[in-house]
């Protein structure tokens, strides 16, 4: 193990204690370190193409987005990322198990390797093909988050992508912190302080994770089971830092998450003693101005697999990657180019699929112009990987005000995912073994949609898309005793995506609806079934109601429905994961003025029936009681 | 008595062909004995008519004519009572043919391209995770087949007919540490009615169920060790005795995991592969402990079963010889290393006389990795895990398949006329070859069926049952039920679609 790796662990495997003494002192003394501050003018906010996610309707992709305040909302009632993310049309989140256990998020069908995730400006990446474990992330930390639906410009993001932008001074109240507790013996601790022109923000999160569960196997009665081995600690730690510098801005994002954790294992098949550490550290820094970004990241990542009973390590890997990436904006005429350039390399020290390197490079070109009344954006970006070599990506796309009410937008583009390292080169072990032959798979959409403004505070986006995909990567039998990624013949999906929103003010109460819905349908051209894992049928619907601006306290209730179609779990389209129906509901309340209290009801119909991608089985109703104190400070 | 049933097969026959109704004549193949075994396929330039062993009389006078009387051919049956014969020029559809003095019966005269596709037909669906055996068995004139579901702990029994699903949930154990063990359940055998035996791998033990009223009848466990001569170095140090202190090496240990299954008339023989634990990392191999077989009294189950120490590892089945002795099939210790998978200790079959329960003869198979044995007459014919090969381990006749690196057959069965079943789990075909001859593909079973698509998202074609009885005397419909591993559903094989009348 290289000295670096070794202080890399070691800190990570002391970081729980540290979570717990910075958030415990965070708490008891909440205004000690948010006595001074300067909002910087120009923050670290999410940016696509040197823009501003506000500033513009996107012409390249459909997207949805999530202000501060949501977010907010929704960290109070101790949500989680994944969960958030479900509200998004098409998007499905694979739940491990636990409140605090792995969550990755597929979007419009796409695998969740397929799902690009971009924290503060970095790229998360993995080795292996499982998708970002976005449980290592806490809302608290973050400011803004934009869910891209499709893959049309996007490198390795055939799916979808998710950016997320970390907390600045303009969010972060002198000092705040929260204390919750809940089902699953599930207890919280965050704080997060803002300290002139640094943010620093810390979470501890255990739960014992263990919950009864309804066994529903095919033609067999059903059973009564405990779910063990689940239980789960994590700690998040952001510092988060802007400063004026040279004409612009200076920023500096730590970020570093941790989890200890059971690995319950399949349904019918439970792991009594197999035990997850793993941890995550990210470092980014920027300078930018109006114009013209630069930036460097770190991203580093430790995967460890053991058995708590022998104490046999069954698996360790050491990831890491860094880089650089540019981009300025240039005005020619009506034309607006935009150059970017992006490095990176990326390393992994692992027993599952040795030491490997790969690097990984893009240069991009966008140019914005208006032609025949229709917006257009083209953007050309040519890719390099040092396993790969080049992969072009053309994409163009335009908006056409219609009326003062209506938007339509349509886009075409091409994008690709290289394979993983473990997918290349994991040996061949308990049945599974990489593919040193396995190529890119890629995919060209194409789709368009509406957005209606149809009355004030209402909005509906229809999308219909197509997408075709070459060489997709499904892990396949190669004979009895192997299974392994190979490429596989062309795969399509259609789908139609509609996201509605609509708020009605009146004098005593506020209502706000908001409903998502998809319908996808899937084909593999290999096995002429639709894929598995991917239901036809997705929705979300949600409620709010919530006291006007004008009361002297806030509260608010909601209640919200998740539904997926069934679906199947294997490629020959013959064992079905049955439908899935979750409601929630809650209630948030201001005791008194920075003081908010909320609990929340997870699964309130107690269905111990759900299940999640696999038929891992989900708890039933959980409780979860909040408390957060803000200084009265206002940013 | 057959002349006087075919005479009232002929009486129908005429009676519904003129009605149009055809659905009774296949009812009336009922009463034929004997020529469910005879076909009548189309050639190139005519017709070929023949029967499969035991399908005639020995040296039974055939004649062969048109429907308007004209003679075709005449041959006699050879001893085994199997003939053959090529008509050229001949294209109507049917075909009449006399067996000695019997009254002559029609027979379609079918495209075997035709007929191979249209014998296959899926049967059920999800039929459960990770299903590992199947039997097809009929009850109260039920249909059912019972699929062991290793993933899911469970014994389904799917009615044939109906596509309803029911079963028994073999319930976790606690180990000494608390933790809950998985039965994962392997093979199966069939007691009577619905009852059945199920080898529990992660349990040690044979749970003796009763699928129709769900209960548990028995638990067939004994808790007495096994004492080698010598030590047996494991393959890396490992917990075998579960003390908390890893062992270099074993003499006593208890049998482990139970996998093969043979019911006899007076006994219940196990075959225990000794798999301790599976391979790590290439500096951690796979740990297997000596195959033991088990073999229990029936009319005393509490009893403590005798145990013999098997030459070969890795016992993958048992069952019985011709001359009533038991085969263990032992494939070895099938290892992947660095890409390649291959065997790691010699493959060999065992035979043991169950009265003396003593080890009688051993045939060593060296590479072959065998799975199943099948006895037909003396004629010993052993498939492999790791090639879609087929051995006469007496003559050392071999039957290639196919020609993948790796492929595996998991069953040989026996079929009337002296024929062999066997999967290729890799190309989801089932072959069918002569158990006298070693011919592959022996007429009327011009090519194997498909039962699944193939590569490359292959079904995992893997146990194949045949429903008791014989077709088109005892049933209509399907005969030979075929279980995919991959994709959890069963095919079913209707072989009268080139046999019979």
């Amino acid at each position: 193990m290289k000295f670096g790796d070794f202080i890399l662990r070691c800190f990570m495997k002391g970081m729980f204690r540290i979570f717990a003494c910075i958030t415990l002192y965070a708490c008891v003394v909440p205004r000690a370190l948010g006595q001074t501050h300067s909002s910087t003018s120009a923050t670290d906010k999410i940016e696509i193409d040197g823009k501003s996610i506000v500033e513009s309707f996107d012409r390249l992709e459909s997207s949805t987005f999530f202000s501060n305040d949501e977010i907010r909302r929704e960290d109070v009632q101790g949500r989680s990322l994944a969960d958030l993310l479900e509200r998004v049309a098409g998007t499905r989140a694979t739940n491990f198990g636990g409140p605090l256990l792995s969550k990755a998020i597929q979007i419009r069908g796409g695998s969740a390797a397929q799902t690009e995730v971009i924290i503060a400006g970095v790229p998360q990446r993995t080795p292996f093909a499982m998708g970002i474990d976005l449980s290592l992330l806490t809302l608290n930390h973050i400011e803004e988050i934009k869910v891209v639906r499709g893959g049309t410009t996007l490198g390795s993001a055939m799916g979808g992508a998710v950016y997320a932008s970390s907390r600045t001074t303009d969010s972060v109240p002198g000092a705040s912190f929260t204390i919750r507790y809940g089902s699953l013996d599930r207890t919280d601790l965050e704080a997060i302080v803002r300290a002139g022109n640094l943010v620093v923000s810390t979470a501890y999160r255990r739960s014992l994770g263990n919950f009864e569960f309804d066994s529903k196997l095919s033609g067999l009665p059903t059973q009564r089971k405990i779910r063990s081995n689940n239980d789960a600690q994590t700690g998040q730690l952001l510092m988060s830092g802007q400063h004026k510098f040279l004409g612009g801005i200076f920023g500096h994002n730590l970020t570093v998450g941790i989890r200890e954790s059971g690995v319950a294992g399949f349904e019918t098949q439970p792991t009594e003693f197999t035990r997850d550490f793993r941890g995550q550290t990210q470092l980014r820094t920027f300078w930018k101005n109006d114009k013209t970004r630069l930036s460097s990241f770190f991203h580093g990542m430790l995967i460890d697999y053991s058995k708590s009973d022998t104490g046999e390590k069954l698996s360790e890997t050491m990831f890491h990657s860094y880089g650089l990436d540019g981009s300025t904006r240039v005005q020619v005429g009506s034309h607006t180019i935009t150059p970017e350039v992006f490095i990176s390399r990326i390393s992994s020290d692992s027993t599952e699929h040795g030491i490997r390197a790969r690097v990984e490079s893009w240069m991009k070109l966008q140019d914005e112009f208006t032609f025949i009344n229709v917006d257009w954006l083209a953007q050309i970006k040519t890719y390099w990987d040092s396993d790969f070599g080049f992969q072009l990506q053309p994409s163009m796309g335009g908006t056409l005000y219609l009326s003062d009410t209506w938007l339509w937008r349509s886009s075409l583009g091409r994008a690709f995912r290289a394979p993983t390292l473990d997918e290349l080169y994991h040996p061949t072990q308990n049945g599974y073994s990489g593919n040193p032959s396995l190529q890119p798979e890629s995919s060209w959409e194409i789709e368009t949609g509406l957005r209606w403004l149809w009355a004030r505070n209402a909005q509906v986006d229809f999308v219909g898309y197509f997408r075709q995909m070459d060489d997709l990567i499904l892990a396949l039998n190669r004979n009895a005793f192997e299974i392994r990624p190979e490429n596989t013949d062309e795969a399509s999906i259609t789908g139609v995506e509609i996201e509605s929103s609509y708020g009605l003010p009146t004098k005593f109460v506020e209502l706000a609806l908001f409903a998502s819905a998809a319908f996808m349908w899937t084909r593999s051209e290999v096995t002429g079934e639709p894929l598995p894992t991917r239901p036809t049928l997705s929705g979300y619907f949600e409620a709010r109601l919530k006291a006007p601006q004008a009361a002297l306290n806030a509260f608010e209730l909601y209640s919200s429905w998740r539904g997926l179609s069934s679906t199947t779990t294997n490629l020959q389209g013959t064992l079905e994961m049955p439908s899935y129906h979750r409601v929630d509901a809650g209630a948030t309340y201001e005791i008194f003025p920075g003081a908010m209290f909320s609990l929340s009801v997870t699964n309130i119909l107690d269905d111990k029936g759900l299940m999640t991608v696999n038929k891992l089985p989900l708890p039933g109703r959980q409780f979860l009681a909040s408390l957060r104190v803000s200084d009265l400070a206002q940013p | 008595m057959f002349r006087q049933k075919s005479l009232v097969y002929i009486l129908t026959l005429v009676f519904l062909s003129a009605s149009g109704c055809k659905q009774v004549v296949i009812e009336e193949e009922k009463l034929i004995d004997g020529l469910e075994l005879v076909y009548a396929v189309s050639t190139e330039d005519g017709v070929t008519v023949g029967g499969l062993r035991g399908s005639v009389p020995p040296r039974a006078t055939i004649l062969i004519s048109s429907l308007a009387g004209a003679e075709l051919s005449s041959l006699k049956a050879d001893d085994t009572g199997r003939f053959v014969t090529d008509i050229s020029m001949f294209t109507n559809p049917e075909i009449r043919i006399q067996i000695n003095t019997d009254a002559p019966v029609v027979f379609r005269v079918r495209d075997l391209t035709t007929a191979i596709a249209e014998a296959v037909r899926p049967s059920a669906s999800g039929v459960g995770y990770v299903p590992n055996d199947l039997l097809v068995v009929e009850d109260n004139q039920q249909l059912f087949a019972f699929v062991v579901r290793s993933g899911d702990n469970a014994v389904s029994k799917i009615n044939l007919e109906t596509g309803e699903a029911s079963g028994v949930i073999i319930p976790e154990r606690m180990g000494l540490n608390g933790a809950k063990i998985p039965a994962n359940p392997w093979f199966l055998a069939h007691d009577t009615n619905q009852r059945v035996f199920v080898t529990a791998s992660g349990h040690d033990s044979v749970y003796w169920i009763d699928l129709e009223t769900e209960e548990f009848l028995g638990v067939l466990k004994s808790e007495q060790s096994v004492v080698l001569p010598e030590d047996f170095t494991l393959q890396r140090p490992f917990d075998v005795d579960r003390d908390g202190i890893l062992e270099t090496k074993v003499r006593a240990f208890q049998p482990r995991f139970p996998q093969g299954l043979l019911l006899t008339q007076d006994h219940v023989v196990v075959g225990y592969s000794g798999f301790v634990s599976p391979r790590l990392d290439a500096a951690r191999p796979a740990v297997y402990v000596p195959g033991v077989v088990r073999i229990w009294n029936r009319q005393d189950l509490g009893a403590e079963p005798a145990q013999i120490v098997l030459p070969y590892m890795n016992p993958q089945e048992v069952v019985l010889s011709s001359d009533g002795k038991a085969i263990v099939t032992c494939s070895g210790i099938i290892e992947t290393t660095n890409g390649t998978t291959g065997l790691a200790t010699d493959s060999g079959l065992t035979f043991i006389d169950l009265d003396t329960s003593s080890i009688v003869e051993t045939i060593d198979l060296g590479e072959f990795a065998a799975s199943s044995t099948v006895d037909i007459n003396g004629q010993i014919w052993t498939a492999s895990l790791l090639k879609a090969q087929v051995t006469n381990v007496k003559t050392n006749a071999v039957i290639v398949l196919n020609e993948q690196s790796i492929d595996s057959i998991f069953r040989l069965i026996e079929l009337p006329g002296r024929l062999i079943a066997a999967t290729s789990f890799n190309t989801d075909k089932l072959f069918i070859f002569d158990a006298e001859d070693g011919r592959l593909n022996p007429y009327p079973f011009a090519a194997p069926f498909s039962v699944g698509p193939g590569p490359p998202v292959f079904d995992g074609a893997q146990i194949v049952a045949r429903r008791p009885g014989r077709a088109g005397v005892d049933y209509t419909g399907p005969d030979l039920y075929v279980l995919s591993g991959l994709a959890s559903r069963i095919w079913s094989v209707e072989t009268r679609k080139l046999l019979g009348p």
